[in-house]
């Protein structure tokens, strides 16, 4: 594995979302917060997150890496878990400092915790499980989406229902998106006998699986209008589109056969999707 | 250089801080402040249910005749035709420009040229082509927006709204035959017109006090139309009643007045009046500062200010005196006062006062507390704009206003009303609500504030609270931005909470829609709050840590502010955020028998402020008044008893206590009572 290869596997492209998302639940929960504080869960939260993203994405290169036969200097398992354990311990310490300095709610802090858990854990006894690629698809979905809750948790224990249709859309988006995009390498998996989503849990029944999130996130993008999200008006111009590029995607994961030919377009699609979800939750937050 | 040296050196250089600086300080103030005039006590009384004004303030009214009679400003040449003097012709020329043009503040100018034709109808001074000019004047002028033809003129605000009636009520009596060409009305109807109008205004003041309360700039204002209808109004009851009111803003100035300075919360100041960048370039005058002095013999007399309006109305007014109990409570209470007053209402209390939000005489008690925009308001508010085709520039400030609300309704999916709601951070901010001010006032210092009022909100021209130690050596603290363009009034109201001589206030805002933030920051962002603490006007001033103290003579301040502060200028300090706590207390050599006492008790208090979601808990303990404790939201304790942050009664203190909405006023101090019937138009006076 090369550096080009480890950058593209830790996907900083998530890490950029992730920011985005915790932004997003900053902004579509700050009406009861003070400025003051609003302020400082974004100057506070977002690279916060960054850095959690980051950690989160140096597990799935330890999973990743874990299945590679060939050795270099890069591929070292224990050098990659230190840095993702420097990267999360400066996320954990600020987490603490900024619970104890500025009174934010302890939620945020427990689910950092929390987080650390789940990631290390994982790694030590995950990392060698026949089916770790659910919970690569898992970690870095959460990557991304899940800096939505922890926008939200920094501003308040309260979170609205939204918020977490908001965070169920764009955590199976992401999912969705790289059960789709795992057909592309579907050959040369096969050929390297590496354990894929779509060659773990069968071909066919991926695809299904894909549909069936597909259907979920549309139901998630629709209802959020109707449970007092701020701007209705707003978030519906733009979920208007998402429901169109979502039902079109989802139409073509049950008609197609991903397993013959993989549709780049498909990807383009996605890419299109995500870019309107984090729009209209923009929007949303008007 | 040893050790030791270096050491004496810099004692040497703090003593000669510490000590020559405030010193040349001091002597500089001292050439700029003005001789004081202590009213004398002795005075001559009639007896019974009506006074004589007391000779001191007649004596007043001659020293300010013997200066105003010079001057060449427009209000001065009511002072010379009062005195039979020839006027300087080329200022009535302006006013005439200005108010044929009907420009805004013409009301003002009106106020004016009325006082000068009633005067020379005794004294006949003017020329006769410059008295048919004025004539002309009058009879042309716009006196209500329900009058047709267009005019760049504001006449709904509080001082407006009581200029125009007057002006109306006045002309429509000095010309009752003769037909005024823009409302083709003849002046008996004009009369007709207008008396109920003054009656109503003067109504809701007795009943709710002013809501541009104690308005360094606006009482002057209030002052000249009263004073006119006082002099001039043919009806009686009329007359006396705007005397009364007269008599209430007096006992305001009794109450709040410190030293030389309306030294008070405002709900309408401007910047100029606020602060002083140093010795050279000291505060404005506040406008109603001549008419306190004139009054009651508070503060001083600027020989300068020749041509204040309400101060030329007071010294040529032959039917008002103030009566001498007032004049007695503005020398009694310079010593120790702690006073409670109520102004305005909110919003959502109109119809508990019997003011609904869709008529035209609902509307004119909302839009002189700026509220037209206000949610349960918009709607009438444009639908009157319509029906009198009157520009919304001159409702809203701003005609971009109605079209952001309207795009922002329909971006919203609401109506303009529930944008209105929705935007209430702005739209009732900007109203001059309910405000409980509170003044605790010692011979050393003064502090004074809105208690609790619109925390949060985003206000306009609001001067929250200030410590005063003398005429300049003054502090308070502002978060400047939102849609309020000046830097040390208006902006965002914090949740000020005062007690005796302690004062917590904090500084934060709900999150606004996003399209309200982009606006604030395109208006200019301005994120920080901070301090006016003029080091120019204090003895001494020393900063420690997050402690700022200040000495001026034998009063001290201490300021703390959470976020770390620090100096702009050398009146200014600043803290990065919108959100902030700042902690004032206020001393005195009394108290603590030197200033480093003083700074010591203060520094080695214990203080706890925790941030909250909103705003900050502040536990703080005052060497002089124990325990503190305050946050965003609930009561201020101290000592585990709760403070009383309002409501307020209309009055509450040594001299008066009234409940609020009541039409009646009974002033008590020693053996004298002023008691003030707005219901039957009765102003009584009992003294001895």
């Amino acid at each position: 594995m090369k550096i080009k290869e480890i950058l593209f596997n830790l996907k900083p492209v998530n890490w950029i979302k992730g920011i985005f998302m915790v932004l997003i639940g900053i902004l579509n929960t700050r009406y009861t917060i003070g400025i003051g504080r609003v302020a400082s869960n974004i100057f506070i939260g977002l690279p916060m997150y960054f850095l959690i993203s980051i950690s989160m994405m140096l597990t799935v290169l330890i999973f990743k890496i874990s299945s590679e036969s060939s050795e270099n200097n890069l591929k070292n398992v224990k050098r990659i878990g230190f840095i993702f354990g420097v990267v999360f311990l400066i996320s954990y310490i600020l987490s603490i400092y900024y619970v104890i300095v500025l009174s934010l709610n302890c939620l945020s802090l427990i689910l950092v915790a929390l987080i650390g858990a789940f990631l290390i854990l994982s790694v030590y006894y995950l990392r060698n499980w026949e089916k770790k690629s659910l919970l690569i698809h898992i970690i870095e979905s959460l990557s991304y989406s899940f800096g939505i809750i922890y926008g939200a948790i920094l501003n308040t224990i309260m979170i609205p229902i939204y918020i977490f249709l908001f965070f169920m859309a764009a955590f199976l988006t992401q999912f969705s998106k790289d059960i789709i995009t795992s057909y592309k390498y579907l050959a040369q998996e096969r050929e390297k006998t590496e354990l894929s989503f779509p060659i773990t849990f069968g071909v066919q029944k991926s695809q299904k699986i894909a549909f069936i999130f597909e259907l979920i996130i549309i139901i998630s993008l629709i209802i959020p209008i109707f449970i007092g999200i701020y701007n209705a008006i707003m978030y519906l111009i733009s979920m208007i589109f998402m429901v169109i590029i979502f039902g079109v995607i989802s139409l073509l994961t049950l008609k197609l056969n991903l397993e013959l030919k993989y549709r780049r377009f498909m990807n383009l699609l996605f890419k299109a999707g995500i870019f309107f979800e984090i729009l209209s939750f923009i929007l949303g937050s008007f | 250089m040893k050790k030791s040296t270096k050491k004496h050196i810099k004692i040497i250089l703090i003593i000669l801080i510490i000590f020559g600086i405030p010193s040349t300080i001091s002597f500089n103030l001292e050439k700029k402040v003005q001789i004081f005039i202590n009213p004398n006590l002795d005075r001559y009384l009639s007896p019974n249910n009506s006074f004589n004004a007391t000779l001191e303030f007649q004596q007043r009214q001659q020293v300010y005749l013997d200066t105003s009679n010079n001057s060449n400003g427009l209000y001065a040449q009511s002072t010379r035709v009062y005195l039979g003097l020839a006027v300087y012709e080329p200022v009535i020329q302006e006013a005439l420009d200005k108010v044929n043009s009907r420009e805004d503040t013409s009301d003002f100018t009106m106020n004016a040229l009325l006082r000068i034709i009633y005067f020379n109808n005794i004294t006949g001074v003017l020329s006769v082509s410059l008295e048919s000019e004025i004539k002309d004047a009058i009879l042309n002028f716009k006196y209500w927006f329900t009058e047709p033809n267009e005019d760049d003129m504001i006449m709904w605000t509080e001082n407006h709204m009581i200029l125009f009636h007057t002006a109306e009520l006045l002309a429509g009596q000095f010309y009752p035959n003769d037909i005024f060409l823009n409302s083709g009305m003849n002046g008996t109807e004009h009369v007709d017109h207008a008396l109920p109008l003054v009656n109503r205004w003067i109504s809701w003041r007795a009943r709710f006090g002013f809501s541009e309360w104690h308005s360094n700039i606006y009482f002057s204002h209030d002052l000249m139309a009263l004073l006119n209808l006082v002099e001039f109004a043919q009806d009686n009851d009329t007359a006396t009643k705007a005397a009364m009111i007269i008599d209430l803003i007096g006992f305001d100035f009794a109450n709040n007045y410190y030293k030389g300075r309306y030294a008070t919360t405002h709900g309408r100041t401007e910047d100029n009046r606020q602060f002083g960048t140093s010795i050279y370039n000291l505060p404005s005058r506040e406008s109603p500062s001549e008419a306190a002095w004139l009054m009651l013999g508070i503060g001083y007399h600027e020989p300068s200010d020749t041509s204040n309006g309400a101060a030329v109305f007071l010294a040529t007014s032959e039917k008002y005196a103030p009566p001498p109990i007032l004049e007695d409570i503005g020398v009694h209470a310079i010593l120790y006062n702690e006073h409670k007053e109520r102004s305005s209402i909110n919003i959502k209390d109109g119809p508990t006062y019997g003011i609904g939000y869709t008529s035209e005489d609902d509307l004119m008690f909302w839009w002189p507390m700026s509220a037209p925009a206000a949610a349960p308001i918009i709607d009438s508010s444009l639908d009157l704009a319509e029906e009198y085709d009157i520009d919304l520039g001159l409702i809203f400030n701003d005609e971009l206003l109605v079209d952001l609300l309207k795009f922002g309704a329909t971006l919203y999916g609401t109506s303009l009303s529930g944008l209105c709601e929705k935007v209430k951070g702005v739209t009732q901010g900007v109203c001059l609500e309910t405000v409980n001010t509170y003044t605790y006032r010692t011979p050393y210092y003064q502090l004074s504030g809105a208690q609790d009022h619109q925390k949060g909100l985003a206000g306009l021209q609001e001067h929250i609270w200030q410590a005063s130690i003398d005429d300049y050596a003054v502090v308070y603290t502002n978060s400047p931005g939102g849609i309020g363009v000046q830097e040390f009034s208006g902006g965002w109201k914090p949740r000020a909470t005062l007690y005796k001589n302690v004062g917590v206030i904090q500084y934060d805002r709900l999150s606004q829609p996003l399209l309200l933030e982009v606006v604030f920051v395109y208006l200019g962002l301005k994120p920080y709050t901070h301090a006016y603490f003029p080091r120019w006007a204090f003895d001494i001033v020393i900063k420690q840590g997050k402690w700022t103290f200040g000495a001026r003579g034998d009063g001290y301040v201490a300021l703390y502010s959470y976020e770390p502060i620090t100096w702009k200028s050398k009146y200014e300090m600043r803290a990065f955020g919108n959100k902030n706590a700042y902690i004032v207390e206020l001393g005195s050599i009394e108290d603590y028998g030197s200033f480093q006492n003083f700074t010591s008790s203060i520094l080695s208090s214990k203080i706890k402020i925790v941030p909250k979601s909103v705003g900050f808990s502040v536990q703080y303990n005052s060497p002089l008044r124990g325990k503190i404790e305050v946050a965003w939201d609930g009561p201020m304790k101290v000592n585990d008893q709760e403070v009383d942050l309002g409501d307020y009664p209309r009055f509450d203190n040594n001299y008066c206590y009234q409940e609020f909405n009541t039409m009646k006023t009974i002033i008590r101090f020693e053996n004298q009572t002023l008691e003030l019937h707005f219901d039957n138009a009765t102003r009584l006076y009992y003294g001895t």
